[in-house]
């Protein structure tokens, strides 16, 4: 989706139209989640931060300076909003983004359900084994349009130019992943 | 920059891991149907009152932990104490300038809306209100409605 296609859905949206409401959830929904999944979050508190982002979306619907950026808004507002429970459950200020644990060890294998797909058990075994900082940061540029930096930037907090750099050694480390031979499957 | 250009087999790599991360971070039918109904609580005619501050920790005396938080309009200043109550919270508030109102708690998935009047000196007091995303609703006496920001409690 272009900028100028979510532009108009946000202003439609605006205008009482729940047909692009409900268009741009199907387009957003994941990225929003996916965000709150980044955080050390129980499921109950992923629902709630993605629920606040979606009301915050509603009340800010005429509100937007960019609407053609509301993927990148989203994206700041889930973070923001995951920080702010964060926050409140330990009153403590959290350093993200370098935090080393797992987004979610409790994920089922995605090879379970995709045993006839071959290459993809192999780029998911290799995907979990990079940096935790790689993970996170291939989660965000894998959003339509692929590899565009705002979204990740914005769900990241980070500058938009230290994201060229960071894909790159990234995407190097997967690929060097992917020629290894397979490990021992671990059970 | 060369940088900034995705080689065609990037491209393709993340295009790839895209379709693999699509399965395994599907969002539950649940979370996005929360998504789709927070539409019905547009309110395009009501003024907004945002949140200005945000305090944790100020009631030890009750051995559990309160938040403070101050909402802004232009009319109106809301603050609000929420204190734990066992698994719900209560909500003890003052409206700023002082005068009667009728508030309430809007919280997404729950059938129904608590509220109160505020009295003569604009506090007022809520019980039963669950944590999560909420919002307060003030119908004042002379002017139209005032919601706060959504903020989860």
């Amino acid at each position: 989706m272009s900028d100028d296609d979510a532009g108009r859905l946000v202003r439609a949206a605006a205008n009482g139209d729940q047909a692009a409401w409900e268009a741009l959830v199907d387009r957003y929904a994941r990225l929003v989640y996916t965000v709150a999944r980044g955080f050390r979050l129980d499921d109950a508190d992923v629902a709630d931060v993605s629920q606040a982002t979606w009301l915050r979306l509603v009340e800010n619907l005429d509100k937007l300076r960019d609407p053609g950026s509301v993927g990148a808004w989203l994206a700041t507002t889930a973070r923001r909003e995951a920080l702010a429970l964060l926050r409140n459950r330990w009153e403590v200020p959290l350093p993200e983004f370098t935090r080393s644990e797992p987004m979610d060890e409790s994920q089922p294998e995605p090879w379970q359900r995709l045993v006839a797909e071959e290459t993809d058990a192999e780029l998911w075994r290799a995907y979990r084994q990079l940096p935790i900082r790689c993970q996170k940061l291939l989660r965000l540029l894998v959003f339509e349009p692929v590899g565009s930096y705002a979204i990740a930037a914005a769900a990241l907090s980070v500058p938009i130019g230290s994201l060229g750099p960071s894909r790159a050694r990234c995407l190097a480390a997967l690929r060097a992943l992917l020629n290894q031979p397979a490990p021992q499957r671990r059970t | 920059m060369s940088d900034d250009r995705l080689t065609t087999s990037d491209e393709e790599l993340l295009v790839r891991l895209g379709s693999l991360l699509a399965e395994v971070d599907s969002v539950p039918e649940s979370v996005r149907a929360a998504a789709v109904a927070s539409y019905s609580w547009r309110s395009p005619d009501s003024e907004l009152a945002k949140l200005v501050e945000s305090m944790s920790g100020a009631a030890e005396v009750r051995g559990d932990e309160a938040r403070l938080l101050t909402f802004r309009a232009d009319s109106i200043t809301i603050e609000v104490e929420v204190i734990p109550v066992r698994d719900q919270l209560r909500i003890v508030g003052q409206l700023v300038p002082p005068q009667p109102a009728r508030v309430q708690v809007e919280q997404p998935g729950s059938e129904s809306t608590v509220g109160t009047d505020a009295d003569g000196l604009g506090r007022f007091m809520l019980d039963g209100t669950a944590p999560g995303p909420a919002r307060l609703v003030c119908t004042l006496a002379d002017s139209g409605p005032v919601c706060t920001e959504w903020t989860t409690l």
